[in-house]
């Protein structure tokens, strides 16, 4: 089930952009263009999460959260680019569950919501699944015919990236940047021995040829 | 105050004196008095003139030493009229009225000059605010239209980010209210979120990047260390060599955490080690690579860390490596301390 994520930005630019991110990233967001009455539809759209920018027009995001406090316990998200103490106890003293400085890194964005997801609203074992593979993504473990394999964190990630991202063809470049964002520092050699691995593990439970290498280009499943 | 500099400065007054004396004795030694007579006439008045001398010199003498003492204690010292007694001498209220002015005119300039600076401040902050915006959109379109131009765009935008960061906290640094919170603060995903800040900078020069699990909690603002271990990562990445590696590791003890920041980059000259967190240093790394170094970085670094009770070292071998280490407080008395 799609999570909903309401945004709450008077920046037009930062607000689409945001959009696209937080859609790709396998949310449902719904944003706010009008801001008067903005707790009303705050009300109407009843979000998953909000994330909710200070500087507002007219009313500021203190003074939303304050309000959406006094009906709902979505968890709520300050994004800002003041970043004073003041602000940040501010932003928590009026019921912000978390704060996040402008401009934000966007690795760090995705991880705290989903972090606040998963504490708000837990879930069973979330799976992927592609050609008849199925990735178990908390236990990081990949079935194929009812056979089992462990995959390490790297190899699980890679995969995971690439199931993501199926049937296009991903640069190398890109998957390394995805683990960075994950905080695994790894380089281009560490790839290709991770993709080497993935094969061979693969193939033990009879996977051939999932994973293409397109020379110059990447990786594509 | 000496005497003999006080009688050196009335050297006129005694010499027409002297001239008088010996004037009076050739007249009354004229009209036929006698010598022994005349001189006690002239012994008598030289008397009562050192009297007067010594009593005016030795007023005075009290006089400037209370002012003296006065401006000493005083911490503002050009507030001194302000303070004093006003004097009851006739030459000295004008000398005090003409003092007063002058202060006047002194406190009106210093309170001008700290209101243009508490402007010029806020003015900062809040372009700074301002200047966030574009930054924030700048970056979400990277993330979501990935090319290998926007990658570029991106790393400047990056560096761009960090400029801006050292201005806020430039004017922050010699801020009176305190803009931080120092809590428990696990170091750990700071150090992450630094690395993958710097990402498109690190992947793109291939900098191997090696951090320990587990680097342990400190009493800290999350902010502010994270600012600082910006400046040392940037700095590790600019200033690298060949194969450029970055270890990150800590070290705990009874009362701190020290968190090690390790390069094999190009390291400092031991001659200008001692200098590096100067503000304006650039030293010869900074000129001859042309790496557009400030000398802001690492004085800014220095100047954080002693404001949230941190300390900061420096250790170099040139053409080695560099390590920077952080002494960060582990347990809450720094905090209680404050608080007292």
């Amino acid at each position: 089930m799609k999570r909903k994520i309401l945004i709450i930005e008077d920046d037009k630019e930062v607000r689409e952009e945001l959009e696209i991110l937080l859609e790709n990233a396998g949310y449902e967001v719904e944003t706010i263009t009008d801001f008067e009455d903005v707790v009303e539809q705050v009300f109407r759209i009843n979000p998953h999460l909000i994330l909710l920018d200070v500087n507002l027009p007219g009313k500021s995001g203190y003074e939303i959260c304050t309000k959406i406090r006094m009906k709902m316990k979505t968890p709520i998200i300050f994004v800002t680019s003041k970043n004073s103490a003041m602000d940040e106890l501010n932003g928590l003293t009026v019921g912000g569950d978390d704060y996040i400085e402008k401009p934000y890194n966007v690795p760090v964005l995705l991880a705290r919501i989903n972090k606040m997801m998963k504490r708000v609203y837990p879930e069973e074992n979330e799976v992927l699944e592609y050609k008849g593979i199925t990735l178990e993504i908390l236990t990081g473990a990949l079935i194929y015919n009812e056979q089992k394999i462990e995959l390490t964190r790297n190899e699980f990630k890679i995969l995971y990236y690439l199931f993501k991202n199926a049937g296009k063809i991903v640069p190398r470049l890109d998957i390394v940047e995805y683990m960075w964002n994950n905080q695994m520092f790894i380089d281009d050699n560490t790839l290709s021995v991770n993709i080497t691995r993935i094969r061979e593990k693969l193939a033990q439970i009879g996977i051939e040829n999932l994973i293409e290498t397109r020379r110059g280009q990447g990786y594509k499943v | 105050m000496k005497f003999s500099k006080y009688v050196l400065q009335r050297i006129n007054y005694i010499f027409i004196y002297v001239i008088y004396c010996i004037a009076l004795f050739g007249f009354l030694k004229l009209i036929g008095n006698h010598s022994l007579e005349i001189f006690i006439v002239l012994a008598t008045s030289t008397i009562l003139l050192i009297g007067i001398f010594l009593f005016d010199f030795y007023k005075k003498k009290k006089q400037f030493k209370e002012l003296n003492q006065l401006i000493d204690n005083l911490e503002q010292k050009y507030l001194i009229t302000e303070v004093m007694t006003k004097p009851y001498k006739l030459e000295d209220i004008e000398v005090y009225n003409i003092m007063k002015k002058a202060n006047k005119s002194m406190i009106e300039e210093v309170s001008k000059v700290k209101r243009n600076q508490k402007e010029y401040k806020e003015y900062i902050e809040s372009w700074v605010h301002e200047i966030k915006t574009p930054i924030t959109s700048s970056m979400l379109l990277y993330e979501n239209h990935k090319t290998e131009i926007t990658r570029k765009l991106n790393t400047y935008m990056q560096e761009i980010n960090n400029y801006v960061e050292q201005v806020l906290f430039y004017a922050r640094l010699d801020n009176v209210e305190n803009d931080y919170i120092i809590q428990k603060t696990d170091l750990s995903p700071i150090v992450g979120n630094v690395i993958s800040k710097n990402k498109n900078l690190l992947i793109q020069n291939e900098v191997n990047i090696d951090i320990s699990e587990n680097l342990g909690e400190a009493y800290t603002d999350a902010k502010w260390i994270e600012f600082i271990l910006n400046q040392i990562i940037i700095n590790s990445i600019k200033y690298r060599k060949e194969n450029p590696k970055i270890k990150i590791y800590s070290q705990k003890s009874e009362n701190n955490v020290c968190l090690y920041i390790e390069d094999n980059g190009i390291g400092i000259k031991e001659s200008e080690i001692s200098r590096v967190f100067e503000k304006g240093f650039t030293g010869s790394n900074g000129r001859i690579l042309g790496k557009k170094s400030t000398g802001i970085g690492l004085y800014l670094c220095k100047n954080l860390s002693e404001k949230i009770g941190a300390q900061i070292q420096i250790e170099s071998k040139l053409n080695e490596f560099t390590t920077i280490k952080l002494i960060l407080p582990s347990n809450e008395t720094y905090k209680t301390v404050r608080e007292m």
